[in-house]
């Protein structure tokens, strides 16, 4: 019998073509202008329920309705819906619908301690009620309540009111960030931002409003809107129902908002998602979303839409982090512990953030929680982390400190390559915050982070790199309709190399990149139909690209000095999200960005008509101490319209234009840890795309599925490639190595999202092509002769299937499956001799594409026993990554020698690994 | 305590983990083959030179697809020029004499193909060359893939120095020579009458001289050197492998060294680059060679090779007996094994060569290969003694 519900399961897991059914009390309704009586005697027939009502309250009104299946609270909820009446549970099988907001039935001990919704006056007074779990029973999120905002008896002159509410995590007291807070009634809403805000306005009077967000479960609201004022909401961590609905909010965000390809997901939520040698990683997650690729396990970073590694910022609570690697790689620099949500921004890029074409990695770490002391730990077969947590003063401040480390570097001893098994290596990073909240007009935030990398391959090079920084950030509310925020970042990346391959040409360098920001942004609620966002940044770039300096007697190599560049990036930027009509809404902004390219420095000048090379050097500039070198600027015009088509309907278009001003040294198919980032200067300018979004999305809601179609088109010039054997080491003249092109990538982005129920996950197919063309007007100007060529990352099919089941509270089992186009590469096409020994012709730039890549992964999670009282609650988590084995080729090689050729496959996963983690907290299950 | 150790235990299980490296075979349509190759690398030094002019053949079973019926000259910046001839397919040649080789001049190379496509280069000039002050090597130990895995042998070096401006790039041609002897043993003979009988002496080439040349490219830039410093190049490893017994008896290395211009040096930089194993994790985009002939009437027509006028210096170093290293030969080589006497052959296979050996106690003729008193049919050697030896 066991063996059978096995078998079940596991058929669902691969399969996201059989949907869960939910059990629940659900009924079939169908009224066309009937009574209440028929629906409630539609109801009762159903479910055995029994619901109390003063049938003189619906006298005279008629109802439609035609669901199948449906909830029955959602059902009530929906009739009851703007009568002024509401209904509270009365027990397991009864009902009652009165005109009050809630049943008082005086139960204060209860009461206090269970509450979960409360809310405030314009101060810290609350305005609304305590929760009364004690009749809801198990299912809180289907009960209305109601929270009242404002004062009684204020009369608005404008007719509106602007509502900020603060969406918490109840357990924990951290914000929520990405939750929609939706009016049922109008369908208008907003997302709450990164410190759990959310600002809408509202006509006076009631509303019915619902908070998602993934991972929480909905909270269902009546709210009673007077003035302008504040509310406080407190979420509940979604426990996982299987008899019930979760509708999320996210599915709801991209009907309402005018957001196109971002992606926000809370770690929570992601727990089942099977991973690579137990760590949970953000980036390789977000590469089993549509539009994102990269160019194998081993490889740093992302490619999003087509575009290069080096055109995405990662931020952590707005610190920008440089190499997000760890170990070749293989694991990314952020500790998924600390981690509470991550958004994507892919195709509309708020005005707020710049300076890379591709995207916006917004990663935010959790606050800390303001209640009380916890920790957590986990051991993977590669590292070790440790998480503590907790209020400095409860309610008010908070701090978190995270740290993570391998234990081992055994990994690189398993493989078969040689060299590889012959390195060592070793990580750690750290993360610290402290979270300080005096009142509830002031939120103060610190945040520290460093990662560090040292590895030995073979004995052929030594490297190391670390990124590192510090974040300061001061919230203020200085009235429910303006928000302002202050934020400071400094951040660093270096790295040095030691490279003996060569003993004649042994070197060591050393490279060091610094980011000091400043960023004020300022958010505005004039009145219910706009809210608008602006501010300003400042950067202050500082690089030294460092010495090379030869290593070893035997090294004849000349010490030759990269040089140092600095720069100041500015941007002043403002948005408005306008919603012209209750179908119509708009979001309109601009950046403008300032750049200049601060001495001193000395730049040459070149021969017209010939190659930049040392020999046709004429002439030379010097630009004094911050005297400007190169300077440039330009606006950033940021648009996008969403027409809805019905409540789970809509329509979408943005156009969408970034400028970079720094870009990657590579000539690597992957990056590599001795990549320097370099700014754009007097030869080379800066980088810009244009991107243009039309979007199709629907949301099945009874299904719980959400389904979306983004095509896109993004052009991109300037960017930079690398002459043919291009070495920025041995001249600091980056510009005698470098040619500048066009990227052209379009796509289609189909995903399918399922949300309710056992089986979740989703199902990504992305159609997409990106090419380059460098083509000046002379030929040593050009490459690949001129002609177009896909770029080394251009995938032109991609299916990503992650499904996830739920067998109970205990265990669950998550599956991943991968299909990629396999990338362009440079194949030879024939031998040629010369002095009677055979060489290869590589014929054009990545005409030919490695074997496609496919794999699956399982997982199997297993919770702890679910026991209240105790002191620890452990975690199991076991993987299997590429459970098929199959190689998936990273890249493909030739070795000639006299008389043939052979081609070789490198993959560098050539079986199936099994991984067992553990993962331990303080308290029991629900503990957070 | 114990759970949280067996639980520590099964957390680093883990069944295998191991990147893979498998052959990989190219569609063959995506092959493409005839692409002309001109390999016309010229030096200041008189005689004879030579051209090669080929066309680009298939990955798999390749061969050299020589150009016959070509013309090729060789055109100074004066205008005078020197007309090669033919001397088998695809290998054009020119006795040139001291007075058209002149360093500083320039010279440029026109070839017409069969089909009447006309081929020029760029001019390359003439560029001198440092003399070599010395050659001689070093005993050291090579580490492989690791510390246990690991060899003796020697590495050679030259010295030069980088006294003259005009100096920009150099390239090495090597050609590696040494003595190879056969293990000293009474030698049989089956021939064609069916007798066994002892070799004679005079058919026993006991003693040969193997010459290759080196196929690995070396080349160095000088641009990014101080002026004046006294360059130590070293050259590859040469294993000491009792098998091939290079260092055994005598070991010559001989050394071309030639000057050659910033485009030059970058071919055979590139060149080096695309002939060298790749495969790792950063991969490096392989580059499309340019070469610095072009089809006069097509620009965009690629060609493969390239044209260079180079200064040339040579050398050569011996290493002999080199001390701190086993000179011992590799015991096994030519052991006979399969037992004789012979039985039935067929006249076609004989000669056959048989040495004694002890089998079960008992003196028996064994058979050997025919290099194993025939050191002249062990690659590509000779039994003349070279004149420099």
């Amino acid at each position: 019998m066991k063996i059978h519900k096995l078998l079940w399961v596991f058929f669902l897991f691969f399969s996201l073509v059989s949907m869960a059914q939910e059990n629940g009390e659900r009924v079939n309704i169908l009224i066309s202008d009937g009574d209440f009586d028929n629906f409630v005697q539609q109801i009762e027939s159903q479910s055995g329920l029994h619901i109390y009502y003063n049938a003189e309250w619906f006298s005279g009104r008629t109802f439609s309705y035609s669901e199948d299946s449906v909830d029955v609270e959602e059902a009530i909820y929906d009739v009851l819906n703007g009568t002024g009446l509401h209904f509270n549970r009365l027990g397991p099988k009864r009902l009652i619908i009165l005109p009050q907001k809630r049943l008082n039935m005086q139960l204060p001990l209860m009461a206090v301690s269970m509450g979960s919704y409360q809310a405030d006056k314009m101060g810290d007074e609350y305005l609304g009620v305590k929760d009364d779990l004690f009749l809801t029973g198990t299912r809180p999120e289907q009960i209305s309540r109601t929270i009242e905002v404002g004062k009684r008896g204020t009369s608005l002159t404008r007719g509106v009111a602007r509502v900020k509410g603060k969406l918490l995590n109840l357990e924990t007291g951290e914000p929520v960030m990405g939750a929609t807070m939706v009016d049922l009634g109008s369908g208008k809403g907003s997302v709450s931002d990164q410190n759990g805000n959310v600002t809408m306005a509202l006509k006076p009077g009631t509303h019915a409003m619902r908070f998602s967000f993934i991972g929480m479960e909905n909270v269902n609201v009546t709210m009673e809107v007077f003035s302008d004022g504040d509310f406080r909401v407190e979420m509940h961590p979604a426990v996982i129902a299987l008899d019930e609905v979760q509708i999320l909010g996210e599915q709801y965000r991209d009907i309402n908002t005018t957001d196109m390809g971002v992606e926000r997901f809370s770690m929570n939520s992601l727990k089942q998602v099977p991973v690579f040698m137990g760590e949970r990683d953000v980036i390789k997650i977000s590469r089993l979303l549509p539009g994102i690729t990269s160019a194998g396990e081993a490889s740093v970073g992302v490619n999003v839409r087509g575009g290069n590694v080096d055109q995405n910022i990662f931020y952590i609570n707005r610190l920008p982090v440089y190499n997000t690697s760890h170990l070749f790689g293989f694991f990314s620099a952020f500790s998924s512990d600390i981690i509470r949500d991550f958004s994507i921004y892919k195709g509309s890029v708020p005005v707020n953030y710049g300076g890379r074409l591709s995207s916006v990695f917004n990663i935010l770490t959790r606050k800390g929680n303001n209640k009380s002391f916890t920790a957590h730990a986990g051991i993977s077969p590669v590292s070790a982390n440790v998480t503590v947590e907790g209020p400095v003063k409860k309610d008010h401040s908070s701090f978190l400190l995270s740290g993570r480390s391998s234990y081992s570097d055994w990994i690189l001893n398993q493989m078969e390559d040689p060299l590889i098994r012959d390195s060592d290596a070793f990580f750690y990073d750290f993360a610290g915050s402290l979270n300080f909240q005096p009142n509830t007009k002031n939120v103060f935030n610190v945040f520290y982070y460093q990662s560090y990398d040292k590895f030995r391959y073979s004995k052929l090079s030594d490297y190391e790199y670390a990124n590192g920084g510090v974040s300061v950030s001061w919230e203020k509310y200085i009235s429910p309709a303006l928000t302002s925020k202050l934020t400071g970042t400094s951040s660093f990346y270096d790295f040095a190399n030691t490279d003996q391959s060569e003993i004649s040409r042994a070197y060591t360098h050393e490279y060091m990149l610094n980011h000091n920001e400043v960023l004020a942004e300022i958010q505005w609620v004039p009145n219910m139909n706009h809210k608008v966002d602006f501010g300003s940044s400042l950067i202050f770039y500082r690089l030294d690209r460092g010495s090379v300096e030869p290593y070893g007697e035997a090294s004849i190599r000349n010490s030759v000095n990269l040089g140092k560049e600095q720069a100041l990036e500015g941007a002043v930027f403002i948005s408005d999200n306008v919603d012209l009509t209750d179908w119509l809404s708009l979001y309109a902004g601009i950046r403008y960005s300032l750049y200049t390219m601060l001495g001193p420095q000395t730049v040459m000048l070149y021969e017209e008509g010939k190659p930049k090379s040392e020999n046709t050097i004429v002439d030379s500039l010097e630009c004094g101490k911050s005297e400007s070198v190169s300077s440039n600027s330009g606006p950033e015009f940021r648009t996008a319209i969403n027409m809805k088509a019905g409540p789970n309907t809509s329509f979408k278009l943005s156009f969408n234009q970034m400028r970079q001003y720094l870009f990657m040294l590579s000539n690597t198919v992957t990056i590599s840890p001795t990549d320097q980032w370099k700014l754009a200067d007097y030869h080379i300018d800066p980088q810009s795309s244009y991107q243009l979004t039309g979007g199709f999305y629907h949301i099945f809601s009874r299904l719980g599925l959400s389904s979306s179609v983004e095509l896109y088109y993004k052009y991109s010039k300037d960017i930079v490639e690398y002459k043919d054997g291009a070495d920025f080491i041995t001249s600091p003249l980056t510009e005698t190595v470098v040619l500048q092109g066009l990227q052209n990538a379009y796509g289609a982005e189909f995903m399918l999202q399922k949300t309710l129920g056992r089986l979740d996950g989703w199902i990504s197919y992305t159609l997409s092509r990106s090419e380059m063309l460098v083509s000046g007007d002379n030929e040593f100007e050009s490459i690949n002769n001129g002609n177009p060529y896909p770029s080394n990352f251009d995938r032109p099919h991609v299916l990503n299937v992650v499904a996830n089941y739920t067998i109970n509270r205990r265990f669950s089992v998550g599956s991943n499956l991968v299909y990629m186009s396999g990338r362009p590469v440079t194949y030879p096409t024939s031998l040629y001799y010369i002095n009677n020994v055979a060489y290869i012709d590589y014929y054009a730039r990545n005409q030919f594409r490695i074997p496609d890549y496919f794999r699956i992964d399982l997982s199997l999670n297993i919770e702890g026993n679910l026991k209240a009282d105790k002191f620890m609650h452990s975690t199991w988590s076991l993987n299997v990554y590429n459970l098929l084995g199959r190689n998936n080729p990273q890249s493909i090689y030739f070795v000639p020698n006299e008389y043939f050729i052979k081609g070789y496959a490198f993959s560098v996963i050539g079986a199936p690994i099994f991984t067992m983690s553990w993962n331990v907290k303080l308290g029991n299950y629900e503990s957070h | 305590m114990n759970r949280a150790f067996l639980i520590l235990l099964l957390t680093v299980f883990v069944s295998c983990i191991q990147g893979c490296i498998e052959r990989y075979y190219p569609d063959q349509d995506d092959l493409k083959t005839g692409t002309l190759v001109i390999n016309a690398h010229l030096t200041d030094e008189p005689g004879y030179q030579s051209i090669e002019i080929s066309r680009s053949v298939t990955l798999i079973h390749p061969s050299l697809d020589p150009v016959a019926g070509a013309y090729a000259e060789i055109i100074r910046e004066d205008g005078e020029f020197c007309e090669f001839t033919e001397e088998k397919p695809g290998w054009y040649v020119y006795n040139f004499d001291e007075e058209f080789l002149q360093t500083g001049m320039s010279y440029s190379l026109h070839v017409i193909a069969p089909d009447g496509k006309e081929y020029e280069s760029e001019f390359d000039r003439i560029r001198p060359v440092p003399d070599i002050d010395s050659i001689y090597f070093e005993v050291e130990t090579a580490s492989f893939e690791t510390e246990s895995d690991s060899t003796e042998g020697v590495r050679f070096f030259i010295d030069f120095t980088y006294d003259d401006a005009d100096f920009e790039c150099l390239r090495w041609e090597l050609t590696e020579t040494y003595e190879f002897h056969n293990p000293d043993m009474s030698a049989y003979i089956l021939d064609v009458d069916f007798k066994i009988r002892p070799l004679p002496d005079t058919s026993n080439y006991r003693v040969c001289y193997i010459t290759n040349d080196l196929p690995s490219i070396h080349s160095m830039t000088l641009k990014y050197l101080d002026f004046g410093i006294y360059i130590r190049k070293s050259f590859g490893f040469v294993s000491n492998d009792q098998l091939e017994q290079k260092l055994k008896h005598k070991y010559s290395l001989y050394v071309k060294q030639f000057s050659l211009g910033e485009e030059a040096f970058h071919y055979w930089n590139e060149l080096k680059k695309t002939s060298q194993e790749q495969g790792f994790l950063f991969d490096r985009q392989p580059a499309l060679l340019k070469s610095n002939i072009h089809n006069i009437n097509d620009e965009q027509e690629i060609v493969l090779g390239f044209f260079s006028m180079s200064g040339v210096t040579e050398c050569r170093g011996f290493a002999e007996k080199p001390e701190g290293l086993d000179l011992s030969l590799y015991e096994y080589y030519c052991m006979p094994v399969v037992k004789g006497p012979p039985g039935p052959v067929s006249r076609d296979d004989l000669p056959k060569y048989y040495a004694r050996a002890f089998w079960d106690g008992e003196s028996v003729y064994a058979e050997i290969n025919k290099h194993c008193v025939d050191c002249r049919e062990y690659k590509k050697s000779t039994h003349i003694k070279p004149d420099y030896w």
